[in-house]
């Protein structure tokens, strides 16, 4: 459903994304881990296609991102890290508004609207303008927008920042769900316990390289010995920080 | 890193050089023609002089409102939105203090735009006075500086009093309130300072035309200090140094007494003011606005539905964009009902000053359109914000954004600046084909301005910037301000040529050409900035 290949992003002299190479499959919820500043956003703005890859390629449910981009951002649906919304709005007006966008009509838009609205709580503020919204409400918002026009494809950037725990729990059952019923799921985070609950699989990325790729049990027990994913996590930074960027892992 | 930063050097020095030129340029291209044409007018005898000193109040009585409402505008960000105020309060520092280095910000950020509209008109119409060098910088020392500052005062104390009631009201109230105020009061100044006479009635068919500049001398009110400006620069021949005199004192004066006051009102009033603000940021409202969502506009499809839309309900709950809209409607509104109740029977007067002012209203109207198009359109695409991302991840191309963009502001400021065109040009007792002109020339400025905005604003995009006025008064506005007077310079000067061809039986193929040159300049205005706009909004990565 996700195929990435060869994929690099340059920003001047910092080389932000470094020849990634990732195999995501339809229904599958896979996890993108790594510390601040390893090249998560950026290779989720180019998924999404807000960024140019330098080089390499990205398929989205077979649409080629750069050269089908409309087709390919008709399937997915995308919350980033922090949720810029237009502030004038109430959420009401810009859920309308995103759901035109996706050409879909008024009466379809307000059905889908009832049970999002409901399974998130935003029935009492829904109406409200954005501007005097919390983190975790526009945080809500912004999930409900990217569930609206039903996608294919969920790439979510840090998907817990912002959640009351009542709300976080109720985003992961919906993730699950989704996952379940043949929706690719992308998430990145530095939480390690987000992913290791909803994950199928991870891939570790530091300094825009690869450093990691398996299932969540593949990680705890390497060479027979038991680490917890947090260990193991650790473990594997810092030995690419120790080798100055030489892969570590090669796990599938 | 070497050559990264050296291309970037490169490309700051390029834009420094490219925008002091056409800087530059305007200024001098403005000062050349308000100097060739206030000798023009002074060529056609008493009456010319008249006329000239008419438009010289009427353009500083237009930088002073246009002065005010740009820092009431600015204001609203600089004293009370901006985080680096809220960073500031958290410290040890006096609130007057904070207040006093953003009274200074808010001056200089929302002046040096405008004045730069002032330096041609201030040399322009002191070399037309013969001022020498000691009286220029009299007149700069002693009479802009002080202006800029009187008009920031004004401003600021207006906006504290308007913070403050917006405690007891919602601050939409207060600015209709305020707005019914002002018309009010202006309708009764118009109503008793009508002079049916500015000259003696011997001048026989100049009656009309002085009825005429005596509606425009309704600008020259005696206790603005736009009047006290141009005065400073007039002053009568036996009392020139003491007329001179006095209205530096003034100003310098006034000036010193608004600092008084302003230091006083910021001792008292602006940490209170500043905390009704912060509360007002917790107020949320439902509105009926949220029904143009689902209005069925007809011939959209669902997306270009939803941009439209998205404008103008974001237009409409922005007051720094409605209420200024709104200010320079009521502007507008002041100079159509000069012209209604001129009762101006346009017959009378002979050609020439028929099309001279056939001529100025068209350039009255054009300078309008080019200052709303500046202020406008200009910050369409930057006032999308950290929001973009909404629109680029939407399944089809920002073309579509910039089209309904395009098409969303024409629809306005065409309609708009059509219904000024022709209601002026009815009140001036134009013949049907000669307004009809002035519409066509206006349609081709309205395409060429709007496009020229809105794709400067896209390649100069601030989407970190949420103040409007501040987009428009950064590097790219007043490159777009500079732009759009130039294609308004050309357009006037082209329409002069028609009607004159026109009035005299020229050459039917000179103005063919003429208008051909003017279609061509249209061509490229439109075409060039859209490109590059949509190039730069197609490629633009956060």
């Amino acid at each position: 459903m996700i195929k990435i290949e060869n994929l690099s992003k340059q920003f001047a002299t910092t080389l932000a994304v470094n020849k990634l190479d990732l195999h995501i499959e339809k229904g599958e919820l896979f996890s993108f881990l790594g510390p601040n500043g390893a090249g998560k956003t950026t290779t989720i703005k180019m998924m999404v296609g807000l960024m140019t890859p330098s080089q390499g390629m990205i398929h989205m449910g077979g649409f080629n991102v750069e050269k089908e981009p409309q087709k390919a951002k008709f399937i997915t649906g995308y919350v980033p890290d922090s949720a810029f919304l237009y502030q004038h709005l109430s959420g009401l007006e810009l859920l309308m508004m995103v759901g035109q966008l996706y050409s879909m009509d008024n009466k379809t838009i307000e059905n889908e609207l009832g049970g999002l609205s409901e399974r998130l709580f935003m029935k009492e503020w829904i109406g409200d303008r954005i501007s005097g919204y919390s983190q975790g409400m526009k945080q809500r918002l912004a999930f409900a927008s990217a569930f609206l026009h039903s996608p294919d494809i969920l790439i979510i950037d840090e998907p817990m920042v912002g959640l009351d725990p009542k709300t976080a729990r109720i985003i992961k059952d919906m993730l699950k769900e989704r996952s379940r019923s043949g929706v690719t799921v992308f998430i990145s985070t530095h939480n390690l316990n987000v992913a290791e609950e909803l994950s199928d699989r991870i891939a570790i990325i530091n300094r825009g390289k690869l450093l990691g790729l398996g299932t969540v049990d593949s990680f705890q027990s390497v060479s027979g010995e038991q680490e917890n994913l947090e260990e193991r996590f650790l473990r594997i930074v810092e030995e690419e920080e120790l080798t100055e960027g030489h892969n570590v892992i090669e796990d599938e | 890193m070497k050559g990264f930063l050296a291309a970037v050097f490169k490309q700051k020095r390029l834009e420094i050089f490219v925008s002091s030129l056409i800087v530059f340029g305007l200024i001098f291209g403005g000062y050349k023609l308000f100097v060739s044409g206030g000798n023009f007018l002074l060529r056609q005898g008493e009456l010319g002089g008249v006329f000239l000193d008419r438009l010289f109040y009427l353009g500083w009585s237009i930088i002073f409102y246009l002065l005010i409402l740009s820092n009431l505008v600015t204001g609203f960000s600089t004293f009370y939105r901006s985080p680096e105020v809220a960073f500031l309060m958290t410290l040890p520092v006096d609130n007057k203090q904070i207040f006093r280095i953003k009274f200074i910000e808010n001056l200089v950020y929302s002046s040096w735009a405008i004045l730069i509209l002032g330096i041609p008109l201030t040399l322009g119409y002191g070399a037309l006075q013969g001022l020498s060098a000691w009286q220029y910088a009299l007149v700069f020392l002693a009479g802009i500086l002080p202006f800029l500052f009187i008009a920031t005062v004004t401003a600021s104390l207006l906006l504290m009093l308007l913070v403050y009631l917006s405690r007891f009201f919602k601050m939409r109230t207060v600015f209709i309130f305020l707005g019914v105020i002002f018309t009010g009061i202006f309708y009764l100044y118009f109503s008793v300072s009508q002079q049916d006479t500015l000259l003696s009635g011997n001048l026989g068919n100049f009656r009309s035309l002085g009825r005429y500049l005596a509606n425009l001398s309704n600008t020259s009110f005696p206790f603005i200090p736009s009047y006290w400006l141009s005065r400073l620069f007039m002053g009568s021949e036996s009392l020139v140094l003491m007329e001179r005199l006095f209205f530096s004192a003034l100003f310098l004066s006034t000036a010193l007494l608004g600092w008084e006051i302003i230091n006083w009102a910021a001792e008292r009033f602006y940490f209170h003011t500043y905390q009704v603000m912060e509360g007002q940021g917790q107020k949320t409202k439902r509105t009926a606005l949220s029904k143009i969502f689902k209005f069925g506009w007809v011939g959209l499809n669902a997306p270009t539905r939803a941009l439209a839309s998205k404008d103008l309900v974001q237009f409409l709950r922005t007051p720094q964009q409605w209420v200024q809209f709104l200010l320079l409607g009521f502007f507008i509104a002041v100079y159509l009902i000069n012209l209604s109740r001129g009762q101006l029977r346009f017959d009378e007067l002979s050609s020439f000053w028929r099309t001279t002012i056939y001529i100025f209203n068209f350039g009255f109207t054009g300078f309008i359109l080019a200052a709303l198009t500046a202020r406008f359109v200009y910050p369409m695409v930057s006032m999308e914000g950290r929001s973009l991302w909404i629109l680029q991840m939407a399944p089809f191309s920002m073309k579509k954004v910039f089209v309904e963009k395009f098409w969303f502001a024409f629809f306005v400021l065409f309609t708009l600046t059509e219904l000024v065109a022709l209601i002026s040009n009815f009140f001036l007792g134009q013949r049907l084909e000669i307004a009809l002109l002035a519409s066509g020339f206006l349609l081709l400025t309205s395409l060429s301005l709007i496009s020229l905005s809105l794709g400067l604003g896209a390649v100069y995009a601030q989407f970190d910037e949420t103040n409007p006025m501040k987009i428009s008064s950064g590097y790219g506005g007043i490159i777009t301000v500079v732009l759009s007077l130039i294609y308004v310079a050309f357009s006037v000067t082209s329409l002069v040529f028609v009607i004159n061809l026109y009035q005299n039986h020229g050459s039917g193929l000179m103005i063919g050409m003429i208008v051909g040159f003017v279609i061509v300049l249209t061509g490229l205005y439109t075409w060039l900035p859209l490109k590059w706009g949509l190039k730069a909004i197609s490629t633009y990565e956060r």
